[in-house]
């Protein structure tokens, strides 16, 4: 990428878009078309009203996508909303994170909470925070811990999937989250505390606080004396 | 024409894959999103395949994943056409096309040397049909016709090409997003060519 100038925001303005190389936004930014830079550091506020392509984020206060983001490694402490696509090769999302489309990358890592209204789709994805996918989630490896709230997603698909239940950071109070689902596929899958229409795998582990259908499976199934399965099916 | 659908759980069965597997090549974009049609059945919601389009496409995968990354794998595998450019040269040198059907191609299109996408599979279906002798020379002309004047719909989506004769008049069709077609007895079918695999051949030729 050639290098441009960087783009520094202290106090309030609006600038257009264009290539920089880093983009520092302290005060309240807005930036009217499409940005291509090398990184972006948000302390205040902005808004990129178009696209944004850039290697690395860092969102401390509060930042608005109203396009696509591309970006290798992002990082949210604060708030992050992204109206179209996002392809976060990397993240971490300490804070929030709200997608309009589809949200895919190589590394999820959520401690804070993501809702995303299409699907999602990472190598790996962990969590432990919260969240609300109203698409597929779908990742080769899935690693859930239900901390608190209930998080949901339409379907689960992947090779291996774990949800476990996990005190929350209170010391009072046993709260636990929940997770529901309608489906949920994979090839080794362990939940607890989890609601769901349908599991299928070749391995299942049903544990404590469960609520399923009907579970297909291939090789294993076992299941918690605490959980209810409505109809069990090996094939 | 409807096609049969294999259910998710039967194809991982037929096929001997895992679920990992099958949603990794998803991600990849190795299986096109609208083959995922998903219907309510009684045991509840399930994701239906159809079934040939989908036998086949993993077929490719599993022979072709021993030496291919994913990635690349996801490169053929979509219509997407890239922006490659060929001298004539080259087609004929890399063995794509032959010198005979080249020169047949060149006198009759009228274009220059420089070969993008289009006109690659344009030659490159002449050279299938013409050196099986589906087809003869006449037709050849006619076919490269009809496929000319329709670049942009044979560039965005999947077209088949069917060439046919009827006491001995031969016509040429170009189907977009062919669900079948069926004629009257007397009508024989010459040729019948999917241009989406064409396109597939001439990429692992290229690679």
């Amino acid at each position: 990428m050639t290098k441009g100038q960087n783009l520094t925001i202290n106090g309030s303005g609006t600038y257009p878009g264009g290539q920089y190389d880093k983009i520092s936004i302290r005060g309240d930014g807005t930036i009217n078309s499409d940005v291509e830079c090398s990184s972006i550091h948000i302390y205040g506020t902005s808004e990129a009203l178009e696209n944004v392509k850039t290697e690395s984020v860092k969102v401390f206060g509060e930042a608005e996508v109203k396009g696509n983001i591309e970006c290798d490694e992002m990082l949210v402490m604060g708030t992050m909303e992204v109206g179209g696509k996002a392809a976060l090769k990397n993240m971490k999302i300490l804070g929030t994170l709200e997608v309009g489309e589809h949200l895919m990358g190589e590394g999820a890592n959520v401690k804070g909470s993501i809702s995303v209204n299409g699907d999602v789709e990472f190598e790996t994805f962990e969590s432990s925070g919260g969240f609300e996918i109203k698409g597929l989630l779908n990742a080769d490896v899935i690693k859930i811990s239900l901390r608190f709230g209930q998080s949901s997603a339409e379907e689960i698909g992947g090779g291996y999937i774990n949800v476990k239940k996990k005190n929350s950071f209170l010391p009072f109070g046993k709260e636990t989250g929940t997770l529901s689902v309608k489906i949920i596929e994979g090839d080794e899958i362990f939940l607890e505390n989890t609601t769901a229409d349908i599991v299928r795998g070749k391995k299942v582990v049903i544990g404590e606080g469960c609520q399923i259908g009907t579970v297909e499976y291939t090789t294993d199934l076992s299941q918690d004396k605490h959980s209810t399965i409505k109809t069990k099916t090996k094939l | 024409m409807n096609e049969e659908l294999i259910s998710k759980k039967d194809l991982l069965d037929l096929a001997g894959i895992s679920y990992g597997q099958l949603y990794r090549w998803k991600r990849k974009d190795l299986i096109p999103e609208d083959w995922f049609i998903r219907k309510s059945t009684f045991t509840g919601q399930e994701t239906f395949f159809p079934k040939d389009k989908i036998l086949e496409r993993i077929n490719k995968i599993q022979t072709m994943k021993e030496n291919l990354s994913l990635d690349e794998l996801a490169d053929m595998f979509s219509p997407n056409i890239s922006d490659l450019q060929l001298e004539a040269d080259e087609v004929v040198g890399r063995n794509i096309v032959s010198k005979s059907v080249m020169d047949f191609y060149l006198e009759n299109e009228k274009g220059n040397h420089q070969f993008h996408f289009s006109r690659l599979l344009e030659v490159f279906v002449l050279e299938k049909l013409l050196q099986s002798g589906e087809i003869n020379l006449d037709e050849a002309k006619m076919l490269l016709q009809v496929l000319m004047d329709n670049r942009d719909q044979v560039k965005q989506k999947s077209a088949d090409l069917v060439v046919t004769r009827k006491l001995g008049l031969s016509s040429c069709l170009l189907l977009i997003n062919n669900e079948g077609f069926y004629f009257d007895k007397g009508t024989k079918i010459a040729a019948h060519v999917s241009l989406v695999s064409c396109m597939e051949e001439i990429k692992s030729k290229l690679g």
